[in-house]
């Protein structure tokens, strides 16, 4: 298990590494001149000249790669070419933000997905069934930009119940964490169901029933336990996939978080700061990845070894 | 006078399907007196295991019980709601099931799940049933039971396994236990050892046994009396000496004939020709008929019905067995 873990985080190293050099050659593939656009409108072509030079515009890309990588090293994204503030310094007072949103939208998504899956479950092909299963395919249907416009239309805009935008009380946080939340809640809810209804024909299950044991607790000890482990890996990915959703919900609702931070600098043309922005999620991305693994593993040791 | 524990009348389990109704269990009578050890043996697919799971009320979808009763101690279990069943199952009639290495939940520990039988029958404590269990554990013979009761079902071997099932089923005391190829999927060595310790608590709980197998072997050590199944109905039932020392019905001769002797030199095996038909077929006549050696122009038309002999000291289901052989050993019919 150790062993595992240990290999797992050494594995994850060429990967962060391997994303660094995606990410500084996507920001060189962008049409557009960075020191066009520091420089402003109207600015002179000398002008422009002596900031592409000031910048390290001119050197060649491993050049510009390799200075980038050293300072990454150090702790150091390079500046905000709009406001010249520390990439790093910005992106911690924004990715807190976005950390939170995720993480409410993936407790919606766990807590409504798996009860919704159970409720499928213990009555499979019924009407409760049939009606969790539509909204979940609803669910998953719905991009969540797009239901997060019709959540703030209904709700704040009509009924006047929630605050349209921001994310400032537990009122301003309902409709963003449910527009979020509600895609990877659909999903965790049919993995739970057919998880479920594939533990209901293992032969334990019929054994605890010779046993007399009681059905509910056949259902959420005996049966549940099991099925929630490939539904954790779900719950994993869909994490990842929130963070890329938190882009756009934060743009829906006026959050400023790290994916409003990362579009608003790609309008800019604020390259070190789309850069530092987009690693940091990649990395977050990728520890999750890694920690789902791990859970997985130990999840999942005793049916390894059979 | 045997005292009966378990009777069983006229019981059909039928699968109903939209294409037709598969006849899986069909007009059984079985009698389980207390304290002994009955048999059922049959070839894969006969209904035997449906049998077992007919009285504990567990038959899988689409199948049903359609006719018969089944009586513990006099009560008829067919009647009864799940609620009442729940209280009956793994108290007054435990089951093993065949495979150790599935039939335990992966993510229980041992020691957890022979106490949560305990304490779904019994009202005591999350502790006291814990004790218990470590006593069940030690009662099976497995070693070091404190330590044991914590672990996973992934932790223990085969035969370890297959001893906790046992411990589970037994934890109750139930009056029954009906133990369906509990040895098959394990190793020889391991079910001489298993087999040895269920003999010897079923004389130590005095419970009687309903022994569901399709291994002629295990039934010889085992059994008191055999019921031999075919396509959902029994074709003889006698002591299992008398069946050894003089099979009367082909399908036993067949069954017999099938097993490589040790004493002596045998070229081939003399396996039985053809397969079990499905539980869809429609028979008039006898269902053995078309791979019976015996078979005449009657045994397609009618069916014959379990006739009992010596003062029902043995039961026959064959046209031919009165007539040809009454009285007199036939041999084992061979295939001509």
């Amino acid at each position: 298990m150790l062993l595992f873990i240990i290999k797992r985080l050494l594995q994850t190293i060429p990967v962060i590494f391997g994303v660094t050099l995606v990410v500084f050659l996507i920001m060189q593939m962008v049409p557009g001149d960075t020191a066009q656009v520091l420089a402003g409108e109207g600015a002179s072509q000398e002008t422009i000249e002596d900031l592409r030079e000031e910048y390290g515009l001119n050197d060649p890309l491993h050049v510009q790669y390799f200075d980038y990588m050293k300072g990454l090293l150090q702790g150091d994204m390079g500046q905000s070419l709009k406001n010249e503030r520390p990439v790093i310094d910005e992106i911690m007072v924004r990715l807190p933000i976005s950390i939170e949103l995720a993480i409410y939208a993936t407790i919606v998504t766990i807590i409504f997905g798996i009860t919704a899956g159970i409720i499928s479950a213990v009555r499979p092909y019924s009407a409760s069934d049939m009606t969790v299963m539509v909204i979940a395919l609803l669910g998953i249907s719905f991009p969540s930009f797009w239901l997060g416009m019709i959540l703030m239309f209904i709700f704040s805009v009509e009924l006047q119940w929630l605050p349209v935008s921001g994310w400032d009380s537990v009122q301003h946080m309902v409709l963003p964490v449910l527009a979020l939340g509600t895609a990877g809640a659909a999903i965790v809810a049919r993995m739970t169901r057919s998880s479920m209804l594939e533990v209901v024909r293992q032969d334990y299950i019929r054994t605890a029933k010779a046993k007399g044991i009681k059905n509910y607790l056949i259902i959420y000890k005996h049966t549940l336990r099991n099925a929630l482990i490939p539904v954790i890996t779900v719950v994993g990915l869909q994490f990842g996939a929130l963070l890329g959703g938190t882009v756009l919900i934060e743009s829906v609702f006026a959050i400023n978080g790290l994916g409003r931070l990362i579009l608003e600098s790609i309008r800019m043309r604020d390259l070190p700061m789309v850069q530092g922005g987009v690693l940091v999620a990649s990395i977050i991305f990728v520890l999750v990845n890694l920690f789902v693994d791990i859970l997985y593993k130990f999840f999942n040791r005793r049916i390894d070894i059979n | 006078m045997k005292e009966t524990l378990l009777e069983i009348e006229g019981l059909k389990t039928h699968f109903i399907t939209k294409k037709g109704t598969g006849r899986v269990v069909d007009g059984i009578d079985l009698t389980v007196y207390k304290g002994e050890t009955l048999g059922i043996v049959g070839e894969s697919g006969c209904g035997k295991s449906m049998t077992s799971l007919s009285i504990l009320q567990l038959v899988p979808e689409p199948g049903k019980i359609v006719a018969g009763s089944i009586k513990l101690n006099g009560d008829d279990l067919v009647t009864k709601t799940e609620k009442q069943m729940q209280a009956i199952r793994g108290n007054h009639i435990s089951m093993i099931f065949q495979e150790p290495m599935t039939s335990l939940n992966p993510v229980i520990t041992v020691g957890e799940q022979i106490a949560e039988t305990i304490r779904a029958h019994q009202p005591i404590s999350r502790k006291e049933a814990r004790i218990k269990s470590i006593e069940m554990l030690r009662l099976v013979g497995i070693p070091s039971p404190e330590e044991r009761a914590k672990q996973e079902p992934y932790q223990l071997s085969g035969g370890m396994r297959q001893r906790v099932v046992i411990a589970m089923a037994l934890a109750c005391n139930p009056e029954l236990l009906i133990a369906d190829e509990p040895t098959t999927a394990l190793d020889v060595t391991i079910q001489s050892q298993i087999i040895k310790l269920m003999k010897d608590l079923q004389k130590e709980l005095n419970m009687a046994v309903l022994f569901i197998t399709h291994d002629l072997g295990v039934v010889a050590e085992s059994c008191d009396r055999v019921a031999v199944m075919y396509a959902g109905e029994i074709v003889e039932k006698s002591t299992t000496e008398e069946l050894f020392r003089k099979p009367k019905h082909p399908y036993t001769k067949g069954l017999l004939d099938s097993i490589p002797k040790i004493n002596e030199v045998q070229e081939e095996l003399t396996p039985m020709k053809g397969s079990i038909p499905s539980p869809f077929t429609e028979h008039s006549g006898c269902k053995f008929a078309d791979r019976c050696p015996l078979a005449t122009d009657i045994c397609f038309e009618q069916h014959p019905s379990l006739v009992a002999y010596e003062n029902d000291s043995y039961q026959v289901r064959c046209f031919h067995y009165n007539e040809s052989t009454s009285g007199k050993d036939v041999g084992h019919a061979k295939q001509s």
